[in-house]
């Protein structure tokens, strides 16, 4: 499998990568994994930025839609890039996936790939990655864990009964905030 | 239905969180529940079901139908559930001899409640044989016997209570055949409205329909006398005798009883017991003969005024069918060597007036009620059980037991204390209300029809604990064929759809009873009767 990035920022709790390809990152709650030594950590993509190499500098419009100002100005697929950040939801150690921090983050320039089907299942099979996800404190967290469930249910086999039991979980972590689970779940209709 | 324990108390009952899957619409107030202990079996009836949620502010969620399905299905049988209150009645245990025994704790957080299946049933209720335990009915929402064990029910008095019309009749009939095939004890019915001893019209629900009396049942051992012959005559009654009241019977404590219906005053009631002093036990001819009222009650030292206007309202007495200046025989001792032969006695009033039933249960009760005591303590002295056990069936059991009555009437003796001399009542009635309540409390088995007034069903449950649950219970009790039953004949409350009195029934009461072969059905049939 191919890598989709490079660690360019590392910690416990989360992961920046830049994508191998301008706008190459993987999906919005995608699953990833990252190889670090004899484990492998795994992480759900919140968030998504493309900017100028050069923070000083700051893209000009120049008129013309996307690809057809890449054609006419090859220069600004170098001088861009993609950048997605991961929210570190567990790793594997031998055999088996713990579904909590791993006790060292990645290493810068490991490689980012996306996540294996077998592994998102078993990542996945016990909902408890959304409480991570709820109580990082991230802005988009009812999002991601909208779109997180979306991922996982894909790959297990009774995608509703998955997500019957996702809302539940979803129910039990927000404590009575019936307004807010509505919102999750419509995501999920 | 199935769900989980998840809060209770012994005084409160047992919470069970229904299980997603069950319709909340399928559980029913009184229905029969299991919860599985991990030491013991309890039993349980439903008392109460409500809508509860998780978090108070779920329950005034409203959802869109369309955005919202997915909230709804997640929510709704979770986080928002019916609530299955539970009062727990009985207890096994399950390491011990499996005995149901009345309810000492609770079952854990966490307990597995399901419906009873007939196997619960029938180890509660037991298996019908005739003898001991009788179909009453079923569950509601099973075809498996519930029973009366009769040898109880016959113990202690009884109640069927219920509005007009919501089969107390059928049910007593019921219970009467019962008691009568089992042979746990012979039965005095007072039959105002002639409904136990022969054929009577009820309303069926396509129209009228024609319903046999006890003697057509059990001809050999049920006799019919008749206070109207006239009526009886009419019906085609085929009764065995007429009962006749003497003047002489008639003692000033039956006067006094019919205060209510009389309107005696004061010096009326004091009147009374001065003719019989003055006269003795003719007393009331005398009053009634009595042409100059001055003379007489100059000679007597009473009010004239006063005999006066008491003659005027017992004059009532003089004018009913039964009543003759003396009775040519007497009339308790027949229906007493009728009992003793372990004959079942149905007195039929005809067209008499309240006034004339009232006069006749209560004379004939009080010379019973003498002679049970009598032959009650020369069993004592001779060291043997007791006289057969004798039940007293009386309608407008109100009429005899109200607050004002209950302690000065020979019924309030038999309900309180009657049971060491092995005569018990069987209280047929529709206020519950009107019945003094200390009487109420002293009746060993309710069953309760339909009743809807606030004040019955507590006067009803007076003397019943946990009476929460059986309140909700009475008032959703359907109109026809449905009862509660709780108390001293049933191990647990529980609620009966009512056996049918129809062929079914006669078939199976008539059922090894036939000596010889005869079809006693057949001979008992309407067609049959010659008067």
């Amino acid at each position: 499998m191919s890598a989709l990035g490079e660690v360019v920022a590392s910690s416990t709790r989360e992961f920046t990568a830049e994508a191998r390809e301008l706008y190459g990152s993987p999906a919005f709650g995608s699953f990833v994994r990252v190889t670090a030594g004899e484990q492998v950590i795994y992480g759900v993509v919140y968030n998504i930025v493309t900017e100028g190499v050069d923070a000083g500098r700051r893209p000009v419009a120049f008129g013309t839609p996307w690809p057809q100002v890449a054609q006419e100005h090859p220069q600004l697929t170098k001088l861009l890039r993609t950048y997605f950040s991961c929210l570190t939801l567990g790793f594997r150690q031998g055999e088996r996936i713990y579904t909590y921090l791993p006790p060292f983050p990645p290493y810068i320039h490991s490689f980012i790939e996306e996540c294996r089907r077998e592994e998102i299942k078993e990542l996945t099979a016990r909902p408890h990655y959304l409480a991570h996800i709820l109580k990082s404190g991230l802005v988009v967290a009812d999002q991601l864990a909208a779109a997180a469930i979306r991922q996982a249910c894909a790959v297990q086999p009774d995608a509703g009964e998955y997500i019957r039991r996702a809302g539940r979980e979803l129910r039990r972590l927000l404590t009575g905030d019936l307004e807010r689970l509505k919102a999750i779940l419509r995501q999920l209709e | 239905m199935r769900g989980k324990v998840f809060r209770g108390s012994l005084s409160t009952g047992v919470e069970v969180k229904l299980a997603p899957e069950c319709p909340v619409e399928d559980v029913r107030v009184g229905n029969f529940v299991v919860v599985e202990g991990r030491r013991h079996r309890f039993f349980c009836l439903v008392a109460d079901v409500k809508l509860e949620a998780v978090y108070p502010g779920f329950l005034t969620e409203t959802f869109d139908l369309e955005e919202d399905r997915l909230a709804q299905e997640i929510l709704v049988g979770d986080s928002i559930f019916a609530n299955v209150c539970l009062q727990p009645v009985l207890m096994v245990d399950l390491e011990g001899d499996g005995i149901p025994r009345a309810v000492k704790t609770i079952p854990p957080h966490g307990a597995p409640a399901r419906s009873a299946t007939a196997q619960d049933v029938g180890l509660i209720f037991g298996a019908p044989d005739d003898k001991t335990y009788f179909q009453i009915g079923t569950p509601l929402e099973m075809d498996v016997p519930v029973c009366v064990n009769l040898k109880r029910l016959v113990e202690r008095c009884t109640g069927v209570f219920g509005k007009a019309g919501t089969g107390k009749t059928f049910l007593t009939r019921v219970l009467l055949a019962g008691i009568i095939k089992s042979r746990q004890a012979v039965n005095l019915i007072f039959d105002a409205h002639n409904e136990y001893g022969w054929e009577s019209k009820s309303e069926g629900e396509e129209g009228p329909v024609y319903v046999k009396g006890l003697k057509q049942l059990f001809p050999s051992e049920v006799k019919i006398y008749t206070l109207d012959e006239e009526s009886s005559q009419r019906r085609g009654c085929k009764y065995d005798g007429v009962i006749y009241v003497g003047y002489d019977q008639i003692e000033p404590e039956d006067i006094i009883l019919l205060n209510n219906l009389l309107n005696l005053n004061a010096t009326a009631q004091e009147h009374l017991f001065l003719l019989q002093k003055k006269l003795g036990a003719a007393w009331l001819p005398h009053l009634l003969a009595a042409e100059d009222m001055e003379a007489f009650a100059e000679s007597l030292g009473a009010h004239s005024g006063a005999l006066q206007a008491l003659k005027r309202k017992l004059e009532r007495i003089e004018r009913l069918p039964f009543i003759r200046a003396r009775a040519p025989y007497d009339a308790v001792q027949r229906l007493l060597d009728d009992l003793e032969a372990g004959r079942h006695v149905v007195l039929e009033f005809g067209g008499t007036p309240t006034l004339g039933y009232m006069l006749v249960v209560n004379i004939l009760t009080k010379r019973i009620h003498e002679e049970y005591v009598r032959r009650t303590e020369e069993h004592i002295a001779l060291g043997k059980g007791g006289p057969r056990p004798l039940v007293i069936t009386v309608e407008e059991a109100h009429r005899f037991l109200s607050p004002q009555l209950a302690k000065e009437t020979i019924f309030g003796t038999i309900a309180r204390e009657m049971r060491k001399f092995n005569v018990t009542l069987l209280l047929v009635d529709q206020r519950t209300s009107g019945i003094d309540s200390e009487v109420m409390s002293q009746i060993g088995t309710k069953i309760s029809c339909k009743l809807d007034d606030e004040a019955d069903v507590n006067n009803l449950l007076s003397g019943t604990t946990n009476t929460g649950g059986l309140k909700n219970v009475l008032f959703s009790l359907d109109y026809k064929q449905q009862a509660l039953i709780l108390g001293h004949a049933v191990p647990m409350p529980v609620v009966v759809r009512t056996r049918n009195y129809d062929e079914e029934f006669y078939r199976a009461m008539v059922a090894s009873r036939a000596p010889g072969g005869v079809d006693w059905l057949r001979m008992a049939s309407r067609e049959d009767i010659e008067i």
